[in-house]
């Protein structure tokens, strides 16, 4: 065995790389948005995460207050945002250290993404910086239920629906909780392009 | 006795002639004596005095006969031949003089055991009344004695009795060169004693027959063995050519298996009828049981019957090995072998009579005469001579008793005129007698004149005597008085003393009482401030241990600080880490995503990628949840730390606190220590000091005593001091009333006179 190649060794080590059976769902990354609320953001959007120190963040006047400053990745600069600021609730990340930031990319239309690479411009990154990026979650459509309680008047245009979450510490029924999905691409072009 | 007959015997065969000299000796003492007696006899006031004296003399030879007719048990001695033991004579005839003893009443016999030698003086002096003796002695002493044979012993030989006995002459059975007596001569011959009657008198006699009448001559040697056995011994032996024994005496040597009977050869062998043994000589009766000479024939009659009638198989009979006694055999055989051997009592043999030796020798007995004329003559002469002289005094003595009438006449006149004199004097001093000391005597001449005068003066002398006894009465009377009332004084007063004495002593006992009681409890405190001391001392000690131990509590408790701080310092290092872990874990986390989204970009060839993003994407948030509870529990850890921290210091302060108050305990009970020591101290002084004060007490106790004893003593004597005066006085009142009996008024002249003369 010890012959083989590195493909065959990982092929061993890792059996579920190299297994083609399909998963259902789509994938979602979890975060939290507030103490309270916690989002979920289809994964379609997300350019990447990562975290950033506040240094390397640059703060630009004369942006509204939502925009934290100015940031780059992957050679690319674009303006990170304190998602719950732009979402209407208290500000979450002021003057941090470092920054837990999900990079989004919005189309203005999902129809252009053939001419991605033709033109450029048309590609929206946006870092936001939430209280805390939580994970991946992959989802059945139909565990979405939807919601309209407990969601502060800001969010409700785009939250539509909700997973109740699984948690393994909560003890009643009172203390369920939601992730609620927001539908980010909405908004944005509602809160920067408005 | 024996050996002396022997002795004698051959003196008597050696010296005929100095033997005829001898007798002409003993015949001229006999006449001299005669000669004494005859003039004695012719006296006939001599005669009168001599007769109680040979009265005396008979009934002193008749003692026996005397003692045995008394009624009460009269002791009877019987004399018995002891052969060898003594003690062994005694075991064999006791009991035949205890059946007679019994037998017969009235009569207490006694065993008088004697040797041969001892026998012949013994009966001599005839203090026995019966013999038991062998043939050959009762033989002599039946002629010397006058001993008469009452019974023969029916002597029990190998089973059977016989009453006579014999002896054997014996050689060895293979001498053939020794057959007939006459062999014997120029043999060596051994006989049992010299005085044997058996052992060799008997042997003798039969020589003596066959012509040899002298055995020492016609043996080479005559040698004696004592006993029958040694005789048996010395021929079977060969030591001696021949010897000879008694009868019977073979037989139970061969009974007891020491020799045997054909061994032996017997000489001049006998055969006599109904006598089994073997023997050479004549057959001789047994021991006699002879009476003494003047025993009362009554006795001697109930003994022989007691003897003829003793049973065979009684004790008696059995002790003394015979089947009891019968008649008196014949002892006539042994008197005439006796003769034949020229032995005692035929010793002398030949001897002249009195009678003859008076005819032979006339002129002694003619000398003898006229010396007893001569002495009758001059008794008369004496007698007459006394009755001249007793006619002479009677004479002097009428003269004498004339004179004496005479004087007596003259002494009665004179007596007559001296009673007139003193009756006069006896009248005129009478009333003196009664008490009267007035009257005075008439004084006269001659002697009454002078004793008149002696009376007067004694009388005056008692007047004066009278007159100072009134007035020293009278005297000691009113001294006796007062004194009697100061005595009575002093008795009331130790009387009072005593009673106080008595009662000082209760109050100095009570207080001597409390004083042991303070004794006591001073001793009870002493031992309980000791009790304390030593308590006080085990305090200390404990406290001592308790500080050492708060001090290493403090230790304790500083070091287990320092470690909880360590362990607070640990956990602040664990929180670092743990924020480090956390902070790797977020990176994982976003890694995952990135790679999720990368996954996601690469359509469904990146599918399986994005399901192990996953996976780590999860782990990731699961190691950061457990961080996040590390950092949770570090925390609480870290507070608890700091209360326990908290919590030690303030130990710490208490204990400080703690180990402050143990060493001022640890002072106040030295204080107490010491304190007690010092009440202890104190204590033992007053309970010394009680000590001594208990004694001084009881020495005042004792005092008061003796001062209670004596102030009694003193009212004791006292009183009888007042008691004797008081009986003083009783006397001196006698003494007054007597004295007041005396008349002593009306003579004051005649009393002058008195004292002057």
């Amino acid at each position: 065995m010890s012959s083989l190649t590195t493909t065959d060794r990982l092929q061993e080590l890792l059996p579920q790389l190299f297994n083609t059976q399909k998963l259902e769902g789509d994938y979602y990354l979890r975060f939290q948005l507030t103490d309270e609320i916690s989002g979920l953001i289809n994964l379609k959007y997300v350019q990447e995460s990562l975290t950033i120190k506040g240094d390397r963040i640059t703060a630009v006047p004369n942006l509204p207050e939502y925009v934290v400053g100015l940031m780059s990745s992957r050679n690319q600069v674009f303006l990170a945002i304190d998602l719950a600021h732009l979402a209407g609730l208290s500000p979450e990340t002021v003057n941090l250290r470092q920054y837990q930031t999900i990079v989004v990319q919005t189309n203005s239309a999902e129809e252009d993404s053939q001419s991605k690479e033709s033109n450029t411009d048309g590609i929206n990154l946006f870092g936001l910086t939430v209280k805390k990026i939580e994970g991946i979650t992959r989802m059945l459509s139909n565990r979405f239920i939807p919601v309209t309680e407990n969601i502060p008047e800001s969010l409700r245009p785009f939250i539509t629906s909700a997973v109740r979450q699984v948690n393994e510490n909560a003890t009643s029924a009172s203390e369920e909780k939601y992730s609620f999905l927001i539908d980010i691409t909405q908004l944005i072009c509602d809160r920067i392009q408005s | 006795m024996a050996n002396n007959l022997s002795h004698k015997l051959n003196s008597a065969i050696k010296e005929k002639k100095s033997n005829l000299s001898k007798s002409w000796k003993s015949g001229v003492l006999i006449l001299s004596l005669g000669g004494l007696i005859l003039p004695i006899a012719s006296l006939p006031s001599i005669s009168k005095a001599i007769e109680p004296l040979v009265a005396q003399k008979v009934s002193a030879q008749e003692a026996p006969t005397v003692v045995n007719s008394t009624r009460e048990n009269t002791l009877v001695k019987v004399a018995v031949l002891s052969k060898e033991d003594v003690n062994r004579t005694i075991a064999q005839w006791q009991p035949t003089v205890d059946y007679l003893t019994k037998t017969i009443p009235g009569y207490t016999f006694e065993l008088v055991p004697k040797t041969l030698t001892e026998m012949e003086p013994y009966a001599a002096q005839n203090q026995a009344q019966f013999y038991i003796i062998n043939s050959g002695m009762y033989v002599d002493f039946e002629a010397s004695l006058g001993a008469n044979r009452i019974a023969t012993l029916k002597n029990l030989r190998l089973g059977n009795p016989y009453t006579k006995f014999g002896g054997v002459l014996i050689t060895k059975a293979d001498r053939n060169d020794i057959n007939t007596l006459k062999d014997l001569k120029g043999k060596d011959f051994m006989a049992v004693t010299a005085n044997s009657f058996g052992g060799w008198h008997m042997a003798k006699g039969v020589l003596f027959d066959e012509g040899i009448e002298n055995p020492e001559k016609f043996f080479a040697k005559l040698d004696y063995g004592n006993t029958h056995d040694n005789v048996i011994k010395a021929v079977a032996s060969g030591q001696v050519d021949a010897g000879t024994i008694r009868t019977d005496a073979l037989e139970r040597a061969v009974e007891r298996g020491d020799i045997k009977l054909e061994d032996f050869k017997i000489i001049n062998e006998q055969q006599t009828p109904g006598f089994s043994f073997i023997h050479s000589t004549p057959l001789y009766p047994e021991w006699p049981f002879a009476s003494a000479k003047g025993n009362d024939l009554k006795l001697d009659e109930l003994v022989a019957q007691a003897l003829l009638s003793m049973p065979k198989d009684g004790a008696a009979a059995k002790a003394s090995k015979s089947e009891g006694w019968t008649v008196p055999l014949n002892y006539r055989p042994v008197h005439e072998l006796f003769i034949d051997l020229q032995i005692a009592p035929y010793d002398e043999i030949g001897r002249l009579t009195i009678g003859g030796f008076i005819k032979k020798y006339p002129w002694i007995g003619i000398g003898v005469l006229t010396a007893l004329t001569g002495l009758i003559s001059y008794a008369f002469y004496t007698q007459r001579q006394s009755i001249i002289q007793e006619k002479q005094n009677q004479k002097s003595l009428n003269e004498l008793n004339k004179s004496l009438e005479q004087s007596a006449a003259e002494q009665k006149q004179q007596r007559e005129e001296l009673e007139t004199a003193v009756v006069g004097l006896m009248e005129a001093l009478e009333p003196a007698a009664e008490g009267d000391l007035t009257v005075r005597a008439q004084l006269s001449e001659g002697d009454v004149g002078i004793i008149a005068d002696l009376f007067n003066a004694i009388v005056e002398n008692l007047r004066d005597i009278a007159l100072q006894v009134k007035d020293s009465a009278g005297q000691v009377g009113s001294s006796l008085k007062q004194n009697e009332g100061s005595v009575r004084e002093i008795a009331e007063q130790a009387e009072v003393e005593a009673k106080q004495i008595l009662a000082t002593l209760s109050s100095v006992e009570e207080m001597s009482t409390s004083i042991q009681d303070v004794a006591t409890n001073a001793e009870k405190t002493a031992t309980i401030s000791n009790e304390a001391f030593v308590s006080a001392k085990e305090g200390n000690t404990v406290m001592d241990q308790t500080v050492d131990s708060i001090q290493g509590l403090r230790t304790t408790i500083g070091d287990t600080a320092k470690k909880i701080k360590r362990l607070g310092e640990s956990a602040q290092q664990i929180s670092q880490v743990v924020a480090l872990i956390d902070e790797i874990a977020l990176k994982t986390n976003l890694l995952a995503i990135n790679a999720s989204v990368e996954a996601a970009r690469a359509g469904e060839l990146g599918q399986g990628f994005t399901a192990v993003a996953e996976q780590v994407g999860a782990l990731a948030e699961q190691s950061a949840n457990a961080t996040k509870e590390i950092a949770q529990l570090i925390t609480g850890i870290q507070q608890e730390t700091q209360e326990v921290v908290a919590a030690m210091e303030t130990g710490t302060s208490q204990v400080v606190d703690s180990t402050r108050l143990v060493e001022a305990t640890k002072v106040s009970l030295g204080a107490v220590l010491t304190k007690s020591q010092e009440i202890d101290l104190l204590m033992k002084s007053i309970s010394t000091a009680t000590i001594s004060q208990a004694e001084t007490s009881q020495t005042v106790t004792e005092v008061m005593m003796l001062n209670s004893k004596t102030s009694q003593e003193r009212s004791l004597s006292s009183s009888q001091v007042a008691q004797a005066i008081q009986s003083t006085t009783a006397i001196l009142g006698e003494l007054q009333e007597s004295v007041a009996q005396f008349k002593v008024s009306e003579t004051e002249e005649a009393s002058e006179e008195v004292i002057t003369a």
